[in-house]
């Protein structure tokens, strides 16, 4: 027998159902992705860690054995990169929690939808990822904009005077961020929902809830893997996105991207753009990490691996 | 604990007839079983019971009172379900709490009646564990305490013990039938296993095609089945065809091959009129005649299996058809594979349908 054999004690609880660990053959066949994530991915991103270790030198991008932390303590004493931080993660954070909020609403609504209209709705609720970013934010321009169909009917209406400011502000990010991530966030969770045996939000009906308790006592509880992971999915990608803020926000709200793409491109100074993909990096990082582990330590007790 | 009525309940699926008509009625304190295999519509009556499911007509009586257009949320009902469905993110013990909860009823008294559940269940000393760290009877006895801790007018228990291994399913059927007897609790329970229904049941309603084929004692559908559907689920595999050859109001003589035999009747049947001759099983014996009043029917023997605590004979009858014979000892040596034998039984053992 080539395969390594895992005897294990048969246990009649379910608690039992830990994996055994079995290494196959088949487990060799993750090896080009393996292969592929390396040379493409953790070299390049180990060089961009090693040169934010390097002294500034606009225009120069080989790396040196000198390394300082000046970039960082330049970055960590400046209030005009913190606010940027703060406003990134304040985006972010926004946009996810919006997500969330229509994300799970949305969820269910399809969880609940007949069997029939379930296709229709998922494709239009994944549809603004079929649509380019750019035709995408020309269209809130139209909704948005001084004279877009928002201004213009409510000063036809004499509610306003004059437009308010909606294009190119912080709201409008959120509200771009919003619309291309909500399929992200809407996908996990309906995937777990499914997941959801259907007598359960049955037996909290039969035990006299109502169906606002049953959907917040019973079934977003069960739902936690999906919001867990449409949270991580959509945060990670607004801490990190560029095109939109760049495209809907004001000369106020550039976000961290904006820096690190102006320092690579407009000033040359790669060690210092390094430090800021270095910085936006850990602070996602830590951010999701606390996310997960939190999530883990809510549900480690129950959550049965399937 | 209250009186449920059915009253001519009727649902549709689609063009789909589920329930067709069904009335029945479940006494306080009494504990009903549905009764039939899958299709027969037990499991649509039951949501209908439970308020899962709207009837398309008919009415549904607790204690006189119309609950039809009742929410499942409002009715005050305990079920168990067949998936068992407990909230795998609470413990044992907010298990059992949340319809308690959801009553509103004041702390202190949640925490006496969720003790007093876990002990009648015996689960007091794992009030702390979630569902996913217990064993399957354990599980089980969690989804009975929790639908019994709302002291609910009527406990509803959708196939419960399906997913059960066999030894487990007995115990939890003893502990059942004890737990509802010692309560008092008036209970609708949907099986198809008709020894099951048997056991724990007051009442039986057998159920097929979304009618109620019969209702009675579990002895009244044993003993007396109504119809060939009741007789043969409840274990009368043996059918033979045959015609009433005369009749009066008590007895009547019916031909079966060339062999007639007579049989009391409880209403008349014409003769020559078609009907099915049925006969359990175990009713039927191999061998010699132990009475000179015994039918009997010649045949060789087929196929002989060993079940331990009896043996199965199935018996090829020259006219094509065949006769199975289940007898309590062990196979005797003259009795082989394709040995010509009589299959005998006494006339009171015969049941006759209309076919």
């Amino acid at each position: 027998m080539s395969s390594v054999l895992a005897i294990k004690p048969l246990s009649n609880t379910p608690a039992s159902t830990r994996r055994v660990r079995h290494v196959d053959k088949s487990t060799f066949l993750v090896l080009p992705a393996c292969i592929v994530i390396a040379a493409a991915l953790l070299i390049p991103l180990a060089n961009v860690l090693l040169l934010s270790l390097n002294r500034s030198q606009p225009g120069v991008i080989e790396l040196s054995s000198n390394f300082t932390l000046a970039n960082y303590t330049r970055f960590l004493w400046s209030p005009f990169y913190m606010r940027v931080l703060g406003k990134t993660v304040y985006i972010a954070a926004m946009t996810t929690t919006l997500c969330t909020v229509f994300g799970a609403i949305l969820a269910m609504a399809i969880w609940r939808a007949p069997q029939h209209l379930r296709g229709v709705i998922v494709i239009v609720v994944i549809s603004p990822l079929l649509v380019s970013i750019v035709t995408r934010t020309f269209g809130w321009m139209i909704v948005l904009g001084d004279n877009g169909l928002i201004n213009s009917t409510l000063m036809s209406l004499g509610v306003i005077n004059e437009p308010l400011r909606l294009m190119f502000t912080d709201g409008a990010v959120i509200v771009g961020l919003l619309h291309v991530f909500l399929p992200l966030m809407v996908l996990p969770i309906l995937t777990a929902l499914d997941r959801i045996d259907p007598n359960v939000p049955q037996a909290a009906n039969t035990l006299g809830a109502s169906r606002f308790t049953t959907a917040t006592e019973v079934v977003l509880p069960l739902a936690a893997p999906g919001l867990v992971s449409g949270i991580t999915i959509v945060f990670s990608l607004s801490m990190s996105s560029y095109i939109t803020p760049a495209l809907m926000g004001g000369p106020d709200s550039g976000m961290i991207t904006t820096l690190i793409y102006q320092q690579f491109v407009v000033t040359f100074n790669w060690q210092f753009g390094a430090t800021l993909v270095a910085i936006l990096l850990a602070v996602s990082l830590v951010l999701v990490a606390v996310i997960l582990f939190e999530f883990a330590r809510r549900t480690r007790k129950w959550m049965v691996r399937q | 604990m209250a009186q449920v009525a059915l009253k001519n309940i009727v649902a549709r699926y689609g063009s789909f007839l589920a329930v067709d008509h069904v009335s029945l009625t479940i006494e306080s304190g009494q504990f009903v079983t549905l009764l039939g295999p899958s299709g027969c519509g037990k499991s649509s009556t039951l949501r209908i019971v439970a308020g899962l499911l709207q009837p398309d007509e008919g009415a549904v009586e607790f204690d006189g009172r119309n609950v039809t257009a009742v929410s499942a949320a409002k009715r005050n009902i305990g079920m168990v379900f067949q998936s068992l469905a407990l909230f795998p993110h609470m413990t044992v013990t907010d298990n059992v709490a949340f319809g308690l909860r959801m009553k509103k009823m004041p702390q202190a008294d949640i925490e006496n009646q969720v003790r007093r559940m876990l002990q009648i269940v015996r689960l007091d000393h794992l009030a702390d564990r979630y569902p996913a760290q217990m064993s399957g009877g354990q599980q089980q006895r969690v989804a009975l305490a929790r639908a019994l801790a709302v002291t609910p007018s009527i406990l509803i228990l959708d196939e419960p013990f399906g997913a059960l291994d066999r030894k487990l399913r007995e115990a939890m059927q003893v502990e059942l039938h004890a737990l509802t007897r010692q309560l008092g609790i008036t209970a609708l329970f949907v099986t198809h296993d008709q020894e099951e229904a048997l056991m724990l049941s007051d009442s039986i309603a057998v159920m097929n095609k979304g009618r109620v084929e019969q209702f009675g004692t579990p002895a009244e559908i044993y003993r007396a089945p109504r119809t060939e559907f009741v007789a043969d689920f409840m274990g009368m595999t043996n059918f033979l065809p045959g015609e009433v050859v005369d009749s009066d109001s008590s007895s009547a003589k019916v031909r079966v091959g060339s062999a007639v035999f007579s049989t009391s009747v409880k209403d008349t049947i014409a003769p020559g009129e078609a009907v099915k001759l049925a006969i359990r099983p175990e009713k039927v014996m191999i061998g010699h005649l132990s009475a000179a009043d015994m039918c009997f029917l010649e045949g060789h023997i087929r196929q002989i299996t060993y079940h331990g605590n009896a043996s199965r004979y199935v018996v090829d009858l020259p006219d094509g058809g065949s006769i199975i014979a289940l007898q309590q000892q062990s196979p005797e040596a003259s009795l082989a594979v394709g040995s010509n034998v009589r299959a005998h039984w006494s006339p009171e053992d015969i049941h006759l349908f209309r076919a």
